[in-house]
């Protein structure tokens, strides 16, 4: 047995581990695992009592986690936070709900996912018949009476841009990468006296102190990142010589904007789109076609979902 | 209402209600932000724009990375030359050095030191130019700090605390009172070279607050300072104006029916915003519009003191055009850091700064800028009496000097002092969150009231300390 006293303190008593007393701070059973020789069993016990079936408090931050990334707002808005000085949950019978199921099937998260997803408050429309009249009542939406438009992440959008190009590489797992890499963003390694400068100016977080969430601010350097920046434009040009084939201007169109925007064009987005291939020059062709590709990526239709 | 899953297991979930303010409408919203998404409720109090009526509008630190001697310019110490070669006296309390030297003997500063001004301030015979504003500068002889290495003494100059992740001094002005002018950043950073601070961009970084209150790294390419500024190569203006039509056309197709979200129109207003920098970015940087003579204040007519000159005189560009807080780095890469050949060294970075510095302040004092102007001079820590490897000196954190001039500061006085040999600060001491509380309260901010939600507790720019010193204003 391994006694625990305070460091630096050469006369101190010493102490018996036991659990945070703001959650009931009972002591903590230790038992050395058979099989981890070098351990004393201590992280193992907090582990379990982290995850322990009858533990709900567990549950309720990862089911709110998970909301908090569909829905871009938590039940609990604060996520790290469900102390006192925490908001409250605007949904508080849901969180519970959504806590029990979750533990019910096992701390799985997919059934989680799919629930939320298959549900139809995720599935409404940002617009609504009676948002007037809504508005007045909750301007801010904190209770879901239409959907919330999301701006993807930083990690998102690179992802989102190189899976259309088809250069994204799925792999998974191993070393980190440096900037010239096709992985997904997660896989970057984290210089935190460098960070990588899309995801950064994109509000990726430093990486050095926990985010509960992301903040997506509008700023102009974004906008000058993904109008003058080397990324955006090189994958504007992949997405137009993947789509080399397609010769037919509104075809090109129309192919364009299911893949960017998960949806079909608009007529007047069609014939906007056409007269902006068909102007100019016909050795500029190529070039519009590029700079088409270029405009979609810049545009809200691709960067916000909803 | 706590929860009743919560309840049962007996864990308690209170929650309490937090003030929402409607931000959105401020200007404190950083570098050319338009709109938030993703914070939590109340996780930002705005803070009043006026705490106290300000004395200085914006701040320019002059940062000497790597440590300059206190002993070789403004604190003058004559016991220092007598007693060269011999050890530390027993009296002393025994330091702990960076490098670990023990018992090493006093290293003598060969200097001319002579008293300038009305007031009569000490100042070395390496700073000509930097004396003759003796009766502008309040030099504070009695810094303190806690970090001994240059990663944890930038960390703590920059943002209070020797460890990472924490906002930095100019990111919390930039919250608190935003800028005058959306077409710049509010927050400026400059480097003398394209070398690496110590600890990198976290000197200048947002921590845990939202990234556009970081500091903007402007490129030493004149012409762009702003990265992703011009227009991408082979790109013609009016095929980009085309671009843009087309672009916001979309963006306000989709904006229909969706009026309520105001990140939409924030976004069509960013790329307006945008277009807009690409002509009035170039032209704050356009050194070409000063005359040959502030040119030569400056010293960007002579080859060592050109570079800095240009970051000076681009500080005071920027700051006419209401950019809130500028940090110009002396010595990027840590040249200030002599642990030996202090004699070679120092007298070089000196005549490099000393100039341009001088000419600064008397270029702001001319164009009555200094009154609002708070500039600051110094480094991460100062450097020990006692020498090392023979003839450099170590790190001393214990006892450093800075000065301010104008915004509101008055000028020709000390603060503070050190003991006889420069080692430790005795009177007055000054820790480094008393630095930046002064700094915030020049600027109208109190560092108790300026606050940031963070993981359910209010953070302040100074933590839990610092305490605004108020002889800088005479009192």
């Amino acid at each position: 047995m391994i006694e625990t006293t305070i460091p630096g303190k050469t006369n101190s008593d010493t102490f018996e581990p036991a659990f945070l007393q703001v959650l009931g701070g009972e002591a903590a059973a230790i038992v050395k695992p058979a099989k981890a020789t070098e351990s004393t069993g201590r992280r193992t016990a907090l582990a379990e009592w982290i995850a322990r079936a009858d533990n709900p408090l567990t549950a309720r931050v990862m089911v709110n986690r998970i909301w908090q990334y569909h829905f871009g707002q938590g039940i609990v808005s604060s996520s790290n936070d469900f102390g006192s000085l925490g908001t409250k949950p605007t949904h508080p019978e849901l969180l519970d709900w959504l806590a029990a199921q979750f533990i019910e099937n096992g701390f799985h998260l997919k059934p989680l996912h799919r629930m939320i997803l298959l549900s139809s408050t995720y599935q409404q429309s940002p617009m609504h018949p009676q948002s007037a009249e809504y508005e007045l009542v909750d301007a801010e939406n904190n209770y879901l009476w239409r959907s919330r438009i999301r701006r993807l992440s930083a990690e998102e959008i690179r992802d989102s841009m190189l899976y259309l190009t088809g250069e994204l590489d799925l792999k998974l797992g191993g070393e980190g990468i440096k900037d010239d890499h096709n992985r997904r963003s997660l896989y970057f390694r984290v210089m935190r006296n460098s960070p990588v400068s899309f995801l950064h100016t994109m509000g990726a977080p430093e990486g050095i102190k926990s985010a509960p969430t992301r903040y997506i601010a509008t700023t102009a350097p974004q906008a000058l990142l993904m109008m003058n920046g080397e990324f955006t434009y090189q994958r504007a040009q992949k997405l137009s010589e993947s789509l080399q084939e397609v010769s037919d201007p509104a075809a090109f169109v129309t192919q364009l904007f299911l893949s960017t925007t998960g949806q079909p064009q608009t007529e007047s987005q069609l014939e906007e789109g056409l007269t902006f291939l068909n102007s100019g020059l016909e050795a500029e062709l190529n070039s519009r076609r590029i700079d088409f590709c270029h405009v979609l990526l810049n545009s809200n239709l691709f960067l916000y979902v909803d | 209402m706590t929860s009743s899953l919560c309840k049962q297991a007996g864990i308690p979930h209170h929650e309490q209600l937090n003030s929402r303010r409607d931000f959105l409408a401020r200007a404190g919203m950083g570098f050319g932000a338009l709109a938030y998404g993703g914070l939590a409720q109340g996780s930002m109090i705005a803070p009043p724009t006026a705490q106290h009526a300000a004395r200085a509008k914006s701040v320019i630190f002059l940062f000497m990375e790597g440590g300059p001697s206190q002993l070789d310019t403004f604190d003058y110490k004559p016991l220092l030359n007598k007693m060269a070669g011999k050890p530390l006296p027993e009296s002393f309390k025994e330091p702990i050095t960076a490098m670990g030297e023990k018992g090493s003997p006093i290293l003598a500063a060969p200097r001319t030191w002579k008293r300038h001004g009305e007031s009569g301030l000490w100042v070395s015979e390496l700073l000509p130019h930097t004396a003759q504003h003796a009766d502008e500068l309040a030099v504070i002889h009695s810094l303190w700090g806690n970090g001994i290495n240059h990663a944890g003494g930038m960390m703590q100059m920059h943002t209070c605390t020797p460890l990472a992740g924490r906002p930095s001094l100019g990111a919390w002005v930039t919250y608190g009172l935003g800028s005058e002018n959306e077409n710049l950043p509010a927050y400026v950073v400059m480097k003398d070279a394209n070398k690496p601070l110590a600890s990198g961009a976290r000197n200048y970084g947002s921590g845990f607050m939202p990234a556009t209150y970081q500091g903007t790294l402007f490129q030493n390419k004149t012409g762009e300072p702003l990265l992703n500024l011009a227009i991408r190569e082979g790109e013609s203006s009016a095929r980009q104006q085309e671009k843009l039509g087309l672009l916001q056309q979309f963006n306000r197709e989709h904006q229909q029916g969706r009026t309520q979200q105001s990140e939409l129109d924030a976004r069509i207003r960013s790329y307006e915003l945008a277009f807009k920098m690409q002509a009035s970015a170039p032209e704050a940087v356009a050194l070409e519009e000063e005359t040959a003579e502030t040119l030569a204040l400056y010293g960007i007519d002579q080859k060592e003191t050109e570079t800095y000159g240009k970051q000076c005189l681009l500080a005071r560009r920027l700051v006419e055009r209401g950019v809130r807080y500028i940090q110009l780095y002396h010595g990027a890469g840590s040249r200030w850091d002599s642990h030996s050949k202090i004699e070679q060294n120092h007298p070089k970075l000196c005549r490099e700064m000393d100039r341009p510095v001088a000419g600064l302040l008397t270029d702001l004092k001319q164009r009555g800028l200094l009154d609002d102007t708070l500039v600051i001079w110094g480094g991460e820590f100062g450097r020990t009496p006692m020498s090392e490897q023979g003839n450099g000196r170590d790190h001393n954190p214990t006892g450093f000097t800075m000065w301010m001039a104008g915004g509101g500061v008055k000028g020709g006085q000390t603060i503070g002092a050190t003991d006889e040999l420069g080692l430790y600060a005795v009177e007055d001491k000054m820790h480094v969150s008393d630095f930046h509380a002064s700094i915030l309260h020049l600027l109208g901010l109190n560092n108790m009231e300026l606050t940031f939600q963070y993981q359910g507790r209010p953070e302040r720019p100074t933590i839990n300390e610092g305490r605004f010193n108020k002889k800088l204003i005479g009192g």
